[in-house]
């Protein structure tokens, strides 16, 4: 038993993942909602790099904050699940809605392989959507709510659908960036 | 205001009143201006956003883990039900714009529908009396009266049909 723990135990990763195991299903869990503050110091603290005006809502379950990296004015919403296997990167003003689901893998034969999910300025992806694997999100996309986000899509779109598709362009009356 | 007061009652008294007191939480949610039928049942998991927006005919049952964000008005008819995880969404947000500004919209569930499990309903939709929706679906445009709706987005796929149980050997 420990000569299976003790490789895990001794190797710094290891160690880190085990802390932020504990970490999550306590104290992390039990910081309110509105605290926005002491939940980007408790997970700035595990590695990520979160832009001071980030914010994360409660229940939000993050697998490894390491991976992590958030910009200006990004958000989290309630209840969603950030599955960071490999680093998933949030731009400027872009926000990920309740309930989706972020993993940053990808099935690759008959095992799950590590994917970097990168995320541009300005995206909105909508209520209990899902994003997996290899994919980019360019800047100014508007994903509808519950759609799957798997193959390329066009920036200042508005996709939709399972998987998702861009449909139209995306209206907008800011400076598109 | 009502919302910090709502939340404190809500994780506490709310979430962990034994699962039979349906008369209970019936209470807490008309405290808060909910237009309750006395017989409306919300099961203790089950989260809603703002009670005083909430109106819910006689029968009606929100299920565990169902999520209400009724920024607008939710309105359940008699005897509809809406199973375990589904998702009321009351309100969208102005992609146009660069704040992105929230905007609210009712949702009308008819009399007699059931919105099976883990159901998104989007904010504005409607959907008529004596309807079933399909688990797992995702409604974005307002659904008929009388049919069997599935898929994502939802789509009336037949009619729905009431045997008596007798029918069923009962």
């Amino acid at each position: 038993m420990t000569a299976f723990i003790a490789p895990y135990l001794q190797s710094h990763r290891g160690i880190r993942s085990v802390m932020w195991s504990i970490t999550a299903c306590t104290i992390y869990k039990l910081i309110p909602s509105p605290a926005y503050r002491t939940r980007r110091l408790l997970l700035a603290l595990f590695g990520a790099k979160l832009d001071p005006t980030a914010r994360i809502r409660g229940g939000v379950r993050i697998s490894a904050p390491w991976n992590l990296c958030m910009g200006r004015k990004s958000s989290i919403g309630e209840g969603a699940t950030v599955w960071a296997h490999a680093p998933i990167t949030i731009g400027a003003r872009s926000v990920i809605s309740q309930y989706c689901f972020v993993h940053s893998a990808k099935r690759v034969g008959d095992h799950e392989e590590p994917y970097p999910i990168a995320i541009g300025d300005d995206v909105w992806i909508a209520a209990e959507s899902v994003i997996v694997g290899d994919v980019q999100v360019p800047n100014g996309v508007l994903v509808g709510a519950r759609s799957l986000v798997r193959d390329p899509i066009e920036p200042w779109t508005i996709a939709t659908g399972h998987p998702a598709s861009s449909r139209r362009e995306r209206p907008y009356r800011g400076h598109k960036s | 205001m009502m919302r910090v007061l709502w939340g404190c009652v809500q994780s506490t008294v709310f979430r962990y009143s034994p699962r039979p007191l349906h008369a209970w939480r019936n209470l807490l949610l008309r405290m808060f201006g909910a237009d309750l039928h006395p017989s409306a049942r919300v099961y203790p998991r089950a989260r809603v956003w703002a009670p005083w927006n909430l109106r819910m005919d006689a029968r009606a049952t929100i299920a565990d883990d169902v999520d209400c964000y009724c920024v607008e008005r939710v309105t359940l008819g008699e005897q509809a039900v809406v199973s375990q995880y589904s998702y009321l969404c009351g309100a969208t947000h102005d992609f146009e714009l660069p704040d992105r500004p929230l905007v609210p919209k009712p949702i009308t569930i008819g009399a007699g529908t059931w919105i099976a499990a883990d159901v998104f309903v989007a904010p504005g939709v409607t959907i008529g009396e004596q309807s079933v929706v399909g688990a797992r679906s995702s409604v974005f445009t307002d659904l008929p009266a009388w049919k069997v709706c599935v898929g994502s987005p939802a789509k009336p796929v037949r009619d729905r049909e009431i045997r008596s149980s007798a029918d069923n050997g009962l």
